[in-house]
């Protein structure tokens, strides 16, 4: 269950809902960029690394510029590997941006959450500072630019009694050494971007690292063509007696300069660190009272076969088993650590004699919650069981097409239990609409119901469920028109069927404990 | 959406997106729209020491481990300056420098710029020491104020203290602390520096006035036109 969003968190949403929509419509949803956008920075920095190790070889400390204007002087390879290389420094920020829009607006940035955020914004400030150190080392207008506006914003701190500044003014020759710094900053600071996404990553099972491999060609064909056809923009050679009339900047990385200039190097200073410190701040700012925030996944012992599946479908790793302390029915025993656990439910869903989940949503309590709806269904009605976020979307239109809309926190929460009930209660068909898949609010939610249906993952789907009557789709909250259509499809397709028969028998709530010998 | 349309209007956007990321990526910005030019002031200098020195006892110096005995111990700060920048004989800016660091005995660091209009123009830079307290009353004084007293600026006044000296310090550590002395006073700026001069300064040229450590001048310095 995610927690209710707040209004800045409701028009991010709203806004980014949007947006995913119209790429959906374009890209298809799974090649959505707006979903890849943290694969795709992924992606971005592996360009940005082989692309980097063919421009060091000919990147010269004593001679930056004119070593760089040869480089873009080469029709052949420089010229577009430079370019290559500059806007995929570009794109990594956009879309690190994108993907930083993207988690606030679900939600995802507070509790357990909050590493991952925290981390991200850090990876985000070093690619920054990565960036730059790289546009000094060409030394152009803009390199020049970059150090003197940013050695000026430096030299408010009053750290230093001898101002950075001073080495950009012309009193000596611009040594060697600080082009050698420069460089081995450039280098040595991704090294611990590296580190900072090891981070990020660290608290989700299975991260997902690129982006599918058509996504990731599309990528690189496109910096090509633009290298290509613009090549990256070499100013004209620093020089500390002559002032520029105008200077091209990217934008991008040096959105700062202009409010250094029109303000204060201090006053900018102060601004920027307190947008990083903010953003730094939205865990805390985010995060829900307790009362508010979804409560974590408990495991009744008691009910806990010790098969493991749980474990390894927890999407956060939330999830490990022990050994039963008194002995007991089986040798393990799930234990959630609720300082991980983000509630998503996937556990819920995983369990085949459902004694896991967050407290209300066990398959148990979804057997509970599903029968009243089952005693109320007419026979032969489609039942469309979707997550409270979409069905926010298209409700209306579904019952418009004569389906009955059941809600569920999220679909991969959704016991197979709960759609054989159906079935077998008399509706015509169970469409499960789910979140596309790369856009899982907790990342492997669909993924995981489709393989409980269609691939005897455990707690699966059992097979006297007739199979023509479940469905699996999926839908963004405001593709109202593709949930319409699959509905349609759905149905058209069940309707070839006999009229379903009610069959009002139990399911069986117990499994077969793992014995120890077999743990 | 037939899936050709949808492919063309995929590519469009992508093509879209590809020109604004390059256009956002290099795009004009005016950093110096005014053709006038600019006077740089950037130099650093050591300032001159103000302190009180005088000759430790024996019995401190006994108390100190060997590699930490001085002939002299001196305490004080750095002197204070004005700087004051004119243009055609009009007050541009005027600036107190002192030594940076906290106790402000390290160099110290000018780094101001002024807009100038290009053409012609007479600059005057002064840097004068704005301290009425002689600098080193003590060390370079033989035995004033009372309190104060060096040691090694007592070279001939009794071979019995010269005596004495060698026998707590050694001849080559006083040598070397003399030594050292007579280097950081040559490094020290001069309680008054100036410069006049009329130049002619292209449209966004920088004129940049900076410190002779070598010959403790100001000086200019000019670009390639």
């Amino acid at each position: 269950m995610a927690a209710k969003p707040r209004r800045l968190e409701r028009l991010a949403l709203r806004l980014l809902t949007a947006a995913d929509a119209a790429c959906n419509r374009l890209y298809g949803s799974r090649a959505n960029p707006l979903y890849q956008s943290g694969t795709i920075v992924i992606a971005l920095l592996g360009v940005l690394i082989v692309t980097g190790l063919w421009l060091i070889f000919f990147y010269r400390v004593g001679a930056p510029y004119s070593s760089v204007a040869g480089l873009a002087a080469d029709p052949w390879l420089g010229r577009w590997i430079r370019g290559v290389h500059r806007y995929a420094s570009d794109a990594a920020v956009l879309f690190a941006l994108v993907h930083l829009w993207r988690m606030y607006a679900q939600g995802r940035s507070w509790g357990p959450r909050a590493l991952a955020w925290t981390s991200g914004v850090i990876a985000l400030g070093v690619l920054f500072v990565c960036g730059l150190t790289g546009y000094v080392m060409v030394w152009d207008s803009f390199g020049q630019l970059v150090a003197q506006e940013g050695a000026r914003m430096l030299d408010t701190l009053p750290i230093l009694s001898e101002p950075i500044g001073r080495a950009f003014t012309g009193e000596q020759e611009l040594a060697g050494a600080f082009f050698f710094v420069n460089l081995f900053a450039h280098i040595a600071i991704p090294l611990g971007l590296g580190l900072v996404l090891w981070l990020h990553v660290s608290r989700v099972a299975r991260p997902t690292l690129l982006p599918p491999r058509r996504v990731t060609w599309a990528l690189v064909a496109g910096l090509v063509a633009v290298a290509s056809l613009r090549p990256a923009a070499l100013g004209a050679a620093a020089t500390p007696f002559q002032l520029p009339e105008s200077v091209r900047v990217d934008w991008l990385y040096a959105f700062w300069i202009p409010l250094v200039r029109s303000t204060s190097p201090a006053m900018a200073f102060i601004v920027l660190a307190l947008g990083v410190l903010l953003l730094l701040l939205v865990p805390v700012l985010t995060k829900r009272r307790a009362s508010a925030a979804p409560p974590p996944s408990v495991v009744d012992e008691d009910i806990c076969t010790g098969c493991r599946q749980c474990s390894l479908d927890c999407p956060y790793e939330a999830i490990t088993m022990i050994a039963r302390p008194d002995g007991g029915r089986s040798a393990e025993v799930a234990r959630v650590d609720p300082a991980l656990c983000v509630s998503c439910g996937i556990c819920s869903g995983s369990c085949a004699p459902m004694g896991v989940g967050p407290p209300g949503r066990t398959g148990r309590d979804q057997l509970a919650h599903i029968r009243p709806f089952i005693a109320g269904l007419d026979a032969g009605r489609t039942v469309v069981v979707c997550c409270d976020r979409g069905a926010r979307g298209w409700r209306e239109s579904l019952e418009e097409e004569g389906a009955v809309v059941h809600e569920v926190d999220c679909a991969g929460n959704l016991h197979t239990s709960v759609i054989e009930l159906l079935v077998r209660g008399g509706a015509a068909g169970v469409l499960v609409l789910a979140c596309p898949p790369r856009d899982c609010w907790n990342r492997e939610g669909a993924h995981w119901l489709s393989e409980r249906i269609y691939a005897d993952r455990e707690a699966e789907l059992q097979a006297r469920v007739d199979r023509r009557r479940v469905r699996v789709a999926s839908a963004n909250a405001s593709e109202t028109a593709e949930a319409v259509a699959a509905l349609r499809g759905f149905m058209a397709a069940t309707a070839r069927l006999d009229h379903p028969q009610p069959d009002h028998a139990e399911i069986a709530l117990v499994c077969d404990p793992v014995a120890v010998e077999e743990a | 959406m037939k899936r050709a349309l949808r492919i063309a209007l995929a590519t469009l956007v992508s093509v879209g997106a590809a020109v604004g990321l390059a256009l956002v990526s290099a795009a004009p910005f005016r950093v110096n729209a005014l053709p006038d030019a600019r006077l740089r002031v950037a130099f650093s200098a050591r300032p001159e020491r103000i302190e009180t020195c005088r000759t430790p006892s024996e019995s401190e110096l006994a108390n100190l481990p060997a590699h930490m005995r001085q002939g002299v111990v001196c305490e004080g700060t750095t002197a204070t300056y004005r700087l004051e920048v004119r243009r055609d004989d009009s007050l541009v800016a005027t600036a107190l420098l002192r030594g940076g660091g906290l106790r402000h005995d390290r160099r110290l660091y000018a780094l101001r710029e002024f807009t100038v209009p290009n053409g012609r123009s007479t600059i005057d830079v002064r840097l004068a020491r704005v301290d009425r307290v002689a600098a080193r009353p003590a060390r370079d004084a033989h035995e004033s104020e009372g309190v104060a007293h060096d040691a090694r600026a007592d070279h001939g006044t009794g071979e019995r203290r010269a005596e004495d000296d060698h026998t707590r310090l050694g001849e080559d550590a006083l040598a070397r602390d003399e030594d050292e002395h007579r280097r950081t006073v040559a490094d020290e700026v001069p309680p008054l520096l100036a410069l006049r001069d009329t130049v002619t300064l292209r449209p966004r040229e920088v004129l940049l006035v900076t410190y002779d450590q070598a010959t403790h001048r100001l000086r200019t310095v000019r670009g390639a036109p």
